[in-house]
């Protein structure tokens, strides 16, 4: 009897315990959790990548990336050569409507062999970065810094260094429809 | 077909759980599912929203009056739904789904914010401990997950 006692007790409780668990986020769609935590900072979203292996696949989900662009101001991702360091140059995302255009919203760091080398920021297009080494010119990578993908490609020609040194930096301007050189610094 | 408020009529909802709400037409019209049924003329009968409980729907209700009404300024509106999100998880997530589910887009919106800002600016125990979320990393993968996103922590 008093097994059967502490066994309903015990029941009774991984019951409670499952309707608490059930009063969590993870009773959203995935749809409306991504487009929660589109709404985020990005220092919080990278954050957000380590609470749980769901949340995780979430936020690496192409579906997230397509979501934060679409919700995203106009930023750009730069450069910062004043910085020159042993695991390559550091790019930075600015945020184009603060007050101070030098203000650095976001310093990103990506998990990649390329940074062993001195790489150049390129070019930018649609949340897409293209890198490219800065003494070669070659080889090319272009990397997605939400999802961390990444691919390579070997040019079969020589690319003109002058090019890749004072090489433009074009940025997408959603609002006007039209993109523009920038100059990084 | 007319939706101003002098003309509108009486919609009958019907939640989940049996309960049957007397809305104004201009009122329940804020909802894009329910709008689609009174623009196909199904909205006669009660409309039975079987993903809406009772308590739910009147506070989507609530919601959708103040918002229906053309005399609130954007000040008020802000004020008053800034009150409204104040409530705790469960029902915020039963007015998400129902927000979803109804298609208000405004609301949905409102209180997607309102989870987002509980998020916003959290460590990942904390944001854990809040939303009751099981850490399901291996120690291993904690310490490389947390390394590879290491600036985030600065």
């Amino acid at each position: 009897m008093v097994t059967e006692e502490v066994l309903k007790k015990k029941k009774k409780k991984k019951q409670q315990q499952q309707q608490k668990s059930r009063s969590t986020l993870e009773i959203l769609q995935c749809a409306i959790v991504i487009d929660i935590l589109s709404k985020l900072p990005l220092k919080t979203i990278f954050q957000c990548r380590c609470v749980s292996k769901t949340w995780l696949n979430l936020l690496l989900s192409p579906n997230f990336a397509k979501a934060h662009l679409t919700r995203s101001r106009s930023n750009l991702l730069l450069q910062w050569s004043k910085h020159r360091c042993k695991g390559g140059q550091p790019l930075f995302l600015l945020d184009l409507k603060a007050s101070n255009i030098c203000h650095r919203s976001a310093r990103l760091k990506f998990n990649f062999s390329l940074t062993q080398c001195c790489y150049t920021l390129w070019d930018s297009c649609n949340g897409l970065v293209c890198l490219c080494n800065s003494k070669f010119g070659d080889p090319i990578c272009i990397l997605n810094p939400v999802t961390g993908d990444q691919c390579y490609y070997t040019r079969t020609r020589p690319v003109n260094r002058a090019l890749c040194r004072f090489g433009s930096l074009w940025g997408s301007f959603k609002q006007a429809n039209r993109r523009e050189p920038v100059k990084a610094q | 077909m007319s939706l101003s408020p002098s003309t509108s009529k009486m919609l009958s909802l019907k939640s989940s759980d049996g309960k049957v709400l007397e809305v104004e037409e201009h009122v329940a019209v804020l909802c894009e599912t329910i709008k689609s049924l009174v623009e196909d003329g199904c909205a006669d009968s009660p409309i039975p929203l079987a993903n809406v409980d009772g308590a739910t729907l009147g506070n989507v209700m609530e919601w959708c009056k103040k918002h229906a009404d053309q005399k609130a300024s954007a000040d008020d509106l802000e004020d008053w739904d800034a009150e409204f999100v104040e409530r705790d998880q469960g029902e915020l997530y039963h007015l998400i789904m129902a927000a979803n589910y109804l298609n208000i887009k405004g609301l949905l919106d409102l209180i997607c914010q309102k989870v987002a800002d509980m998020i916003k600016g959290k460590h990942p125990e904390k944001i854990r401990e809040i939303f009751n979320i099981e850490n399901d990393f291996t120690p291993e993968q904690q310490e490389q997950i947390r390394k590879d996103n290491s600036w985030a922590f600065e």
